[in-house]
């Protein structure tokens, strides 16, 4: 061998040093930091998703999600968080009968719960007089204002039928589940409400995942493991039963009708559905559906703009990853990261598997570009759920947040590579790169939980983001984010008439000192929750959004110049943008027209 | 690509060892005790007769009768090992040779070599935790011996322990530091654990030392995955016409892949059509190439491509779904749970083509 070449061996043989502290700070990025204070806050609830002691089924092993919405109008984030408990079989069993000959229910010890923001950030659950707190085995939840009265409902995924919650606009809910057509009786875990038919009333997206019936697939569920990596652990979804996906039609009076058939999502086979986010791939004008399928394809859903869908998933790159592997996809990121004006996507996956970062290269076309980003092992050895493009350092660039935790309890046989318990990662894109500053980027991020969804949002009112982050048998994490969103522009986009006045849908396009920030109004996402409706742009210093174009859902666009950051804003369609909160840099109103 | 990396590492690590393995027989040939040390004649003419049958395709009558053999004698480890020996190394049977390296293991197999060979029959065999014991021990008790540090890093790595495999592989290249194998799968170790700098410089390397026939298309897809295309495209070329059929296969479907994704379809077309036409069974030529020929505006050719692609897609799901029902039914009835180590549960991280 060339000495030049041995030369070359300590390198090989030597792992990459972790980034230290102060690398950040050498790249010229403002450092992110992140702390938990959810008990300070007054988050405290302790959740559950199936027996803690022994996660038998696949049921109890894939946890819940939450949502960050304002319940009540008061301009702040409320945060519902979906709980699950146990299940079992029927208390009246007969003594000596077969329990797995049986169908298991809920046992319903568990409660969803409510908790109302004061407007600074601390929480008070208000779960018993909101009516919210039902008792399902739930999984994750979307908001939105199906009916058009001008509040956010809620709409929350179950094992079982999900449940349709219609708030009365002062964060009092009434299930309407009966009546409305969206009681989708299978497992379902990710939702998103969109218009899908250009109609203004919101339709909804289901995603269901496969079919448990413990008497009907008793080799499934009696008394077996199967072996993850040699070690015994709960079925699934291999060898199970796929669910079909459902799309509800909104009939403009709050009521659905199932269109799953007409719309095209049955015209492929069942898939198991976990992620879903309702955005526009390419840029015509309506809202397509991207599918996060566990071990199967994933499903790009191209709409033709009437609401009916063309899987184009395979033919566009974005079904597998590069090297055709279809993967767990538990959470779905979506944003432009790269500010092309394009939303591109990142998939959360299993352990022993990379998050797939998929650029979005226009024409349908998607590429597979995770390798460019220096993601390393340890991601590579976590299990990805929620997930989102954020950017926590208001410099304009999406970074990207991971939350984790093992399916299997049982992954702590195979230490040190895995473990139940897992830290979320943060992934801060400097110089186009998204590079983990998870071990730098605050005391929040060193606390280790088998983690599930995770929603995103201004919690305390400082225009940055925060975190809500589901956990196995803990309470959630609230990672309040330390920076001062100074030069940040929080918009809230509304209607002011018409069936969607949150104006889901709508598409905002921010220029800031030649870079271009696009944004979308989406409800649903990450992993089986919802986040702030509001859009966020970062300026990176600049004090002024150079020109600001918004997208209604309808088409209808509007343009503003010379924007000023540094407030929370609400811009009502035809009208101008509105300070709704500056503590630090109040403004006027500004200038603006429809076009 | 998990699953072919694997894959690619036990036959490198089997290919490593029966070439030392070899030549540790052929030179204890010419020594005091013969390559094959049975002392029973009766049982040595048994063992020949054993060796006919199983030349002769009557595996099962074969296998009997060397169990048979070994049941007569369960102590004798140069029994157990020779017999190990000659279904790996000249029948390339492992599943056979299983019990018999697991025997040899029981009776305490000391030397280097022997342990060299019961670990890598073990690795074959889908044995990989038993496999690891066996190596790891024999690392302990001959440190310098850097096959041993190799099969321990395989072992490790069939069972997804791929940080731990670093270590093994490590120590192996710090004794061997231009074994071009070892860098090899050094350089999968890396790709397992994301590290594509580190995987890039030991593919590099075996490459330049011929470690391996899938070096060159392995350094080409590295480069390709960090986004330097231009280098990539510059080691996949010349792949395309060196190494063995499969090699150069690989290499025409990273080209292509790597074509498709940077605009040049066109180019990428026929490499990919000459691809599905090789290899009419890989998934992946038809995915890629029904990408190639969307972007070339052909989409009536590129949906039959892709209806291929997904037909071949299902096959392969219930082939898993099968083993893995399979799998269930066995300790429905009572037998044991051997996954092996691909992961029955668990969700959508196996391996590709």
């Amino acid at each position: 061998m060339a000495p030049a070449l041995l030369a070359l061996l300590p390198l090989l043989l030597l792992a990459l040093p972790p980034r230290a502290a102060g690398a950040v700070a050498q790249d010229g990025a403002a450092p992110i930091t992140l702390v938990d204070e959810a008990a300070a806050r007054g988050v405290t609830a302790l959740l559950h998703c199936g027996d803690p002691v022994k996660r038998r089924y696949l049921l109890e092993c894939i946890g819940c999600g939450c949502a960050l919405f304002d319940k009540d109008g008061d301009g702040d984030l409320d945060l519902f968080l979906v709980d699950a408990g146990t299940i079992g079989p029927p208390p009246d069993l007969p003594e000596g009968a077969d329990p797995l000959a049986v169908d298991w229910k809920p046992r319903k010890d568990g409660q969803c719960r409510l908790y109302e923001n004061d407007g600074a950030g601390r929480f008070r659950d208000v779960t018993e007089a909101s009516g919210a707190g039902i008792r399902v085995f739930g999984q994750g939840v979307t908001a939105a204002d199906y009916d058009g009265d001008g509040d956010l409902d809620l709409y929350v995924t179950c094992w079982g039928p999900n449940r349709l919650l219609q708030n009365d606009g002062s964060g009092r809910f009434t299930d309407v589940t009966r009546g409305t057509g969206v009681g989708d009786p299978h497992w379902s875990v990710g939702a998103a409400f969109f218009d899908a038919d250009g109609d203004d009333d919101l339709d909804l997206y289901v995603g269901n995942y496969l079919a448990m019936a413990i008497a009907r697939d008793p080799d499934c569920w009696r008394k077996v493991d199967c072996p993850f990596l040699d070690v015994p652990a709960a079925c699934g979804p291999k060898g199970m039963v796929p669910e079909t996906d459902s799309f509800f039609r909104n009939k403009g009076d709050g009521d659905f009708r199932d269109m799953s058939e007409k719309a095209g999502i049955h015209d492929h086979e069942p898939r198991y559905a976990l992620g879903v986010v309702a955005f526009d791939h390419d840029q015509d004008g309506d809202v397509d559906v991207y599918v996060g399928n566990d071990s199967r394809a994933n499903s790009l859903w191209d709409n033709d703009g009437k609401g009916r869908f063309f899987d184009l998933g395979d033919l566009s790159g974005a079904a597998v990853n590069r090297d055709g592997v279809a993967q767990a996809s538990m959470g779905v990121a979506c944003g432009d990261l790269d500010g092309d004006g394009l939303f591109d996507l990142a998939v959360t996956n299993f352990s022993h598997d990379d998050n797939t970062v998929y650029r979005n290269e226009g024409g349908g076309n998607f590429a597979d570009i995770t390798a460019r980003h220096p993601f390393g092992s340890k991601a590579y050895l976590s299990l990805g759920w929620g997930t989102e493009f954020v950017d926590f350092d208001g410099d304009g660039a999406l970074d990207l947040f991971v939350a984790n935790g093992h399916v299997y309890p049982e992954a702590d046989v195979r230490a040190p590579e895995l473990s139940w318990k897992q830290q979320n990662r943060v992934y801060q894109q400097v110089n186009g790169i998204l590079r983990d500053v998870t071990d730098t980027a605050g005391s929040g991020l060193q606390r280790k939980a088998s983690f599930r969804g995770a929603a995103f949002g201004d919690v305390d009112g400082d225009r940055d983001v925060d975190v809500v982050v589901m956990a196995m048998d803990e309470p959630p994490a609230l990672l309040i984010n330390q920076g001062d969103g100074r030069d940040a522009l929080l918009l809230e986009l509304r209607q002011p008439t018409g069936m969607n006045r949150f104006a889901i849908g709508a598409r905002a396009v921010a220029t800031v000192g030649g870079k271009r920030l696009a944004r979308q109004v989406r409800a649903g996402g990450s992993f089986a929750s919802m986040s702030d409706l509001r859009l966020h742009f970062g300026l990176g210093g600049a004090p002024r959004i150079d020109r600001l174009e918004v997208t209604w859902p309808d088409g209808t666009r509007q343009e503003f110049g010379d924007v000023a950051g540094g407030r929370t804003a609400r811009l009502v369609k035809g009208g101008a943008i509105e300070t709704v909160a500056a503590p630090s840099a109040p403004s006027a109103s500004d200038a603006g027209g429809g076009r | 690509m998990i699953a072919g990396a694997v894959r690619r590492n036990v036959g490198a690590a089997l290919a490593l060892a029966a070439s030392f393995a070899f030549a540790a027989s052929a030179a204890s040939a010419g020594q005091e005790e013969p390559p094959v040390a049975v002392d029973n004649a009766a049982l040595f003419a048994r063992w020949q007769a054993a060796q006919k049958l199983h030349a002769a395709g009557k595996l099962d009558e074969a296998r009997a009768e060397m169990a048979a053999i070994l049941a007569a004698d369960p102590r004798n480890l140069e029994l157990a090992l020779a017999m190990t020996r000659w279904l790996a190394e000249v029948r390339d049977d492992f599943a056979t040779a299983l019990p018999f390296a697991r025997r040899a293991a029981e009776l305490g197999a000391a030397k280097a070599d022997a342990i060299n060979l019961v670990g890598s029959v073990l690795t074959m065999g889908g044995a990989a935790a038993e496999s690891e014991r066996v190596f790891a021990a024999g690392a302990e008790k001959f440190p310098a011996d850097f096959l041993l540090w190799f099969g321990l890093g395989v072992a490790r790595g069939q069972q997804k322990k791929y940080l731990e495999a670093k270590v093994a592989f490590a120590e192996a290249l710090r004794l061997a530091p231009e074994n071009g194998l070892v860098l090899f799968s050094a350089g999968e170790n890396f790709t397992n654990l994301r590290d594509y700098e580190a995987a890039e410089r030991a593919f590099l390397l075996a490459v330049k030392l011929k470690g391996h026939d899938d070096a060159s298309w392995r350094l080409g897809q590295v480069l390709a995955l960090q986004g330097k295309h231009e280098a990539a495209e510059k080691v996949l070329t010349p792949a395309l016409t060196q190494g063995g059929k499969a090699a150069r296969f690989q290499a025409a479907l990273q080209l292509g892949m790597l074509w498709v994704e940077r605009d040049r379809a066109a180019e990428a077309l026929p490499l990919l059509t000459q691809a599905t036409e090789e290899r009419p069974t890989s998934r992946e030529a038809w995915r890629w190439l029904a990408r190639a020929q969307r972007a070339l505006g052909r989409p009536e050719v590129a949906t039959r491509s892709m209806k291929r692609y997904a037909e071949l897609r299902a096959d392969e799901d219930r082939i898993e779904e099968e083993h893995l029902l399979s799998l269930i039914r066995a300790q429905l009835q009572g037998g044991a749970a051997s996954g092996g180590s691909g992961g029955g549960s668990g969700s959508g991280s196996g391996g590709g083509e």
